[in-house]
């Protein structure tokens, strides 16, 4: 076992050597160094087995040094900060950071699900689909939660998260995706040449492989030369470097998304700061500098922890000085192997053979690199021990097997241009057979690629393309390019990637997709079950889901399928990449928006003071009002209700209606515009006079309903409901702007300028007369019911006067300019309790309109028609209006469809509740004897029943007729009397009372 | 009637204390002032006729009412500063402070028919000036604009959003700082979205008399 004992090289790297930090994983305590990830210092104590995988349960260890690694996936924090599924390879490492592993029980090193593998040709491709369909009533009591529970990696925090995020808009000429040769080489052009210039760049440190390789650019190491760009470029006023920062999408018209991990690195993060930040960023240009992705080799039980990356063993020992192993089997089928043999070997790591598939390569690899070693012409065909590598097992061109000891397997299939941003608009990766990849293919508008993400892979041509991109872009946009450079590097072996496939003596499975637990033999089953593209391929096998989306599996998958299919790799369509490229916390995208801020929320201008009078609110769109007032010894909204719509028929009572969408309508044109706008006809309306306005859709359902008060011959003031505001906003705009462009109508929407207030009651009147100017009269000679007009306060502020009644009493609006919105409703209060009445909220209001039959949104639902709805009278006969020519579509003539009627409980304490559905008495409760629905209900205090507005089939004939309102979720089922709609005072003669 | 007078209440108020808000150290990053004492209305021409208004400015006010997203201070005999912002196709929003008394925008008047419609929207609109050398870095978490002094110049106007509320947004000829209107109804989250965005910089809130 190699715990316990230090793999940390004595010197080198860019860990602080000074900085001890303490962790844990598992909860054993180890220590790292300030620069190290929780990979690396995992690697430095010698831990290699890092979680199980996903199906089967197998012990994994760290195959990777960065965003693309599908093993070593852990969980961070605990309770609301409890993070799962964070690779182990960019997780930066801090003090006191504590880890677990994922997807174990009850340990990591025994694993009892493990036992998942013997039943492994149960679990192969699309077994879900297989195995759990039958019998259908199990799906939703046993599979699925049997599934739920054995599926996915990790645990999701289930407790708030306490961390705060927030979004930032940045604006950039050139963004530069990328901080590796090509992307700081393209970021210096770009703003040495004046152009205001981002640079982002995932891991947090600049360089990508300059701090992994031991790089020389004009005689400077390759770290040196990176730490120097970023200060240079950290100096200049027009650039910024993000590290820390991933750019995982490209959006429409030159907007990019990014994730910054501003503090998850930090032991204890100052006050405010945020944990992550989300960056939309605005660029004019981008050039996407990603670098390239290795990829694995496939062979027998090629999963094992130690076979990693040859890349990532080369970052291991030269950025963190760590060697991941003691003894080394190389296995790679490229040039770039010398360079692993030669860092192995610096680092002291024995090499003990070094295996690659092409005539002659080994021996001359070999001796090129002057690493004493077997070269071996063949390949590995299995990874041989089970928690951690023993050995590798190969046979040569001869035929002849070899086993070689080692607990190390560096492989190197070569490697893939990073093209995932190239294709988030659309674009498709193009095939270049001389790297033998896929590589970015048309790219959208202002966007280029530099580096090996462009398939350039030498070190030489990153920094010389990364350059010319910059300077390009720079130019494009005006500024003077900056002349090109050509830096003097030590010498390139471009690593052509390869199709390797597996050799007919492989043992063991072969994985195709670590993360996902898919072998080449799920890929030959689904093969022959008929999934034969990658797409399909991938949504039956999962290959290339999940957190690394298939950045290391993709063209292993395509390559196995290829083969099976006797087609070249190039015949094969990738799968398509989407954003994001690596995952994003939900956090970071609600950045401020949560909870209560989730969005935003509208309050009248007498908020406070329902506040302070101690009501209970409830959300109508985005507004929150009042929904009672409970005095003394009302315990809630019931008998609070039935208080105040007693305050209000008795006495008076006032009613915040400031939310309710209003709008000022001017024009030499305004009547007619107004007259197409509504159903009814609200353009002969004198001056002086307000009435009901009903609009309706262009397919002639109902849209919403209001009022239209003509103030002046040329001015008109609108309401319309509370929640539809908004929408009638755009629909009196659109009717503006489209449909009538000649007319002379200015529209300004000032819901928020006038606060408002529905006075009712016997004593309206009175208390109205209470807080206007006395000069204002307001008896019913002078103003009488319908009358508007403009008025004065008694402390002589503007007010505007409307004789309008929702409730069926004696009631006014009175309206005044917000900023007195709370002082004009304090009055209002005061005035009412002094005549014996109250504040009522929205349940009164309701009741209210319940009794008296006017409908509201639960009623215009959008598949209701003024006939529906009763309110055909309204409709005009003579003149053209939004939605007239398809109200006479026979099916909205259909006199079977649903009407409204009114209904009240035969017991009095039978409750009638909305959603509940209407049948005929000793009907079953089945579809097929479905009337119709209860929309809206409320307790009336008037009539001593529960009394309901309903959509009924035949609703006018059933009239005087009982049905049953069945609500079977909460158990509500009551026997109740079908009425007209109005069922108090239906002659409306205490509007005048 | 003096006693029976009420109490103007600013958009803020009851949603936003003076004082120092988020980061205690050092010189508050942001500082914001919600102007209190203002008259704010929508100046409304004739679709496709701007002549009218134009001429109206010009002769009440002196100045050519911007055509484009941008701001334009000017004064008239009974009104020491005014700022008109070009607020989208014929439509102007007219501000002045202090509040002036009378019918400080006549000169819009009495264009007849074709003529300027004018809707006050001072209770609709709160009023604040953010400022202070992390202003735009606030901003920045705020709106999608670009702020950089080269790209939103003074007098410059953006119809925009804070924090997806609706806000109009403006640079005043003198000094480095901004101006924005936003809906009073959603006075109480757009002072919690400025608290969140401030919070790191420290913010000083203050409100004008």
């Amino acid at each position: 076992m190699t715990a316990g004992r230090s793999f940390r090289l004595a010197s080198g790297g860019l860990v602080a050597r000074d900085a001890p930090l303490r962790f844990s994983f598992d909860g054993a305590d180890y220590e790292g160094l300030a620069g190290d990830t929780l990979a690396s210092a995992l690697l430095a104590n010698g831990v290699r087995l890092a979680g199980r995988s996903f199906k089967y349960h197998r012990p994994r260890g760290i195959v990777a040094a960065g965003s693309e690694e599908p093993n070593a996936l852990v969980e961070l924090g605990a309770v609301g900060r409890r993070e799962p599924d964070t690779r182990a390879t960019t997780a930066e490492l801090f003090d006191g950071l504590s880890a677990r592993s994922q997807n174990r029980w009850p340990s990591l090193r025994f694993d009892a699900m493990a036992v998942n593998s013997l039943f492994a040709p149960l679990l192969g491709a699309g077994f879900y689909y297989k195995t759990f369909m039958w019998p259908a009533s199990f799906w939703e009591r046993l599979y699925e939660p049997l599934i739920r529970r054995a599926a996915g990696l990790g645990r999701i925090a289930e407790a708030r998260d306490p961390d705060r995020y927030e979004t930032v808009h940045d604006h950039c000429d050139v963004l530069v995706v990328g901080a590796g040769p090509a992307g700081i080489a393209a970021a210096l052009a770009a703003a040495r040449a004046g152009a205001k210039t981002i640079l982002v760049e995932e891991d947090f440190v600049a360089g990508g492989r300059l701090v992994a390789d031991r790089r020389e650019i004009d005689g400077v190491g390759g770290a040196e030369f990176a730490r120097a760009a970023q200060a240079e470029l950290a100096g200049l006023p027009n650039a910024r470097v993000l590290v820390r920062t991933a750019l995982f999408g490209a959006y429409d018209h030159g907007e990019y998304g990014a994730v910054e991990r501003v503090t998850d690195h930090l032991a204890d993060p100052p006050p405010f700061a945020v944990r992550q930040r989300l960056r939309r960023i605005f660029a004019k240009r981008c050039i996407v500098a990603a670098g390239a992705i290795e990829r694995p080799l496939p062979f027998g039980d090629n999963d094992r922890p130690g076979v990693m990356l040859a890349g990532a063993v080369r970052a291991y020992l030269n950025r963190y000085a760590v060697t991941p192993g003691t003894r080394a089997v190389v296995f790679a089928d490229n040039d770039d192997a010398a360079r692993t043999l030669a860092d192995l070997a610096l680092a002291g790591v024995e090499v003990a053979a070094h295996v690659d598939p092409r005539p002659g390569a080994a021996a001359r690899l070999t001796a090129a690199s002057g690493v004493a070693t077997r070269a071996i012409e063949g390949v590995v065909t299995r990874a041989l021990g089970r928690l951690a590598v023993t050995g590798a097992a190969s046979v040569d061109a001869a035929g002849a097997a070899w086993r070689v000891d080692c607990d190390l397997i560096a492989v190197s299939g070569g490697w893939t241009p990073s093209a995932h941003l190239t294709t988030h608009l659309g674009g498709k990766p193009a095939w270049r057979e001389d790297i033998g990849a896929f590589a970015p293919g048309a790219l959208p508008p202002g966007m280029a690629v530099a580096g090996a993400a462009a398939g350039d892979f030498g070190l030489a041509d990153a920094l010389t393309g990364g350059w010319a991109a910059g300077a390009r872009a720079a130019q494009d946009l005006g500024f003077a390019p900056p002349p090109p450079r050509e830096p003097k590097v030590d010498p390139d072996a471009p690593a052509r990637a390869s199709t390797l496939r597996v050799h007919p003596g492989a043992r063991g499975k072969v994985f195709v997709d670590l993360q996902n637990d898919v072998t080449t033999g799920d890929v030959a089953l689904a093969r022959r079950e008929g999934f034969r593209r990658p797409e399909h391929l991938k949504r039956y096998t999962t290959l290339g889901m999940a957190t690394d989306q298939g950045k290391t599996s993709g063209p292993l998958g395509l390559a196995e399928l290829a083969a099976l299919e006797g087609r070249e790799v190039s015949d094969l369509a990738p799968t398509t990449w989407r954003p994001p490229f690596t995952p994003v916390a939900i956090g970071a995208l609600a950045g401020a928006h949560v909870g209560p801020d989730l969005q935003p929320t509208r309050l009248p201008p007498a908020h406070a003071v329902a506040v302070e009078m101690g009501a209970v609110f409830v959300p109508a769109g985005p507004w929150l009002r009042a929904q009672y007032y409970p005095q003394g010894a009302e315990s809630g909204w019931l008998e609070a209700a039935d208080a105040e719509v007693r305050a209000v028929r008795a006495a008076a009572g006032v009613c915040d209606v400031s939310t309710l969408g209003k709008f000022e309508v001017a024009g030499a044109d305004a009547a007619a515009f107004l007259d197409f706008a509504f159903a009814n006809p609200v353009g002969a309306l004198a001056p002086g006079r307000v009435r009901y306005g009903l609009l309706l859709r262009d397919d002639g359902m109902a849209m919403d309903d209001g009022t239209v008060a003509r103030l002046a011959p040329h001015r008109f003031v609108v309401t319309s409901s509370s929640v539809g505001g908004p929408a009638a906003h755009l629909h009196f705009d659109f009717q503006r702007q489209a449909r009538k462009p000649d007319l002379d109508v200015r529209i300004e929407n000032v819901t928020s300028q006038w606060a408002q207030f529905s006075v009712a009651g016997p004593r309206a009147r009175d208390a109205i007369a209470r807080v206007l100017d006395p000069a204002f009269d307001v008896s019913d000679a002078a103003f009488p019911y319908l009358a508007a007009g403009e008025a004065r306060l008694a402390g002589g502020e503007p007010a505007r006067l409307f004789r309008l009644s929702y409730s069926g009493e004696r009631a006014y609006e009175i309206a005044t300019p917000a900023q007195w919105g709370a002082g004009l409703f304090r009055a209002l209060v005061a005035a009412c309790e002094e005549l014996g009445g109250r504040a009522y909220g929205l349940e009164a209001l309701n009741v209210m309109r319940i009794e008296k039959g006017h409908v509201a949104g639960s009623e215009i639902d959008g598949r209701t028609t003024p006939r529906d709805l009763g309110l055909d009278k309204f409709v005009a006969k003579k003149k053209d209006f939004v939605g007239r020519a398809m109200l006479s579509r026979p099916t909205l003539l259909d006199p079977a469809r649903p009407s409204l009627v009114g209904l009240r409980s035969v017991e009095p304490d039978a409750r009638i509740v909305a959603g509940a559905h209407l049948l005929a008495e000793g009907a079953p409760f089945d579809a097929r004897h479905d009337l119709g629905h209860v929309t809206t209900f409320g307790h009336s205090p008037t009539l001593g029943r529960w009394i309901a507005l309903a959509l009924v089939k035949d609703g006018a004939a059933r009239i005087g007729t009982r049905l049953r309102a069945v609500e079977p979720l909460r158990g509500h089922d009551a026997l109740c009397e079908v009425v007209a709609p109005a069922q108090f005072d239906p002659e409306g003669s205490r509007l005048h009372g | 009637m003096a006693d029976l007078a009420l109490a103007a209440s600013p958009a803020l108020a009851g949603h936003a204390e003076p004082g120092r808000h988020g980061a205690r150290q050092g010189e508050a990053g942001v500082r914001i002032v919600e102007r209190a004492d203002f008259a704010l209305a929508a100046i409304l021409g004739r679709r496709g006729d701007p002549a009218p208004t134009l001429a109206a400015a010009r002769r009440g006010f002196a100045i050519d009412l911007p055509r484009k997203p941008r701001a334009v201070e000017g004064a008239s005999g009974s009104v020491k500063s005014a700022t008109f912002l070009w607020a989208g196709p014929d439509r102007w929003l007219a501000l002045a402070r202090p509040r002036p008394t009378g019918d400080w925008l006549a000169a819009f008047h009495g264009g007849g028919l074709g003529g300027p419609a004018l809707v006050d929207l001072t209770g609709g609109r709160g009023w604040i000036s953010i400022a202070g050398p992390r202003a735009r870095d606030a901003l920045a978490r705020l709106v999608a604009v670009d702020l950089d002094p080269r790209v939103f110049a003074p007098g410059d106007v953006a119809l925009t959003a804070l924090a997806h509320m609706p806000a109009t947004l403006w640079r005043p000829e003198a000094g480095d700082g901004f101006e924005a209107l936003f809906d009073r109804s959603m006075a109480g989250s757009i002072w919690r979205a400025l608290e969140h965005s401030c919070a790191a910089f420290g913010m000083d809130f203050a409100r004008e008399a």
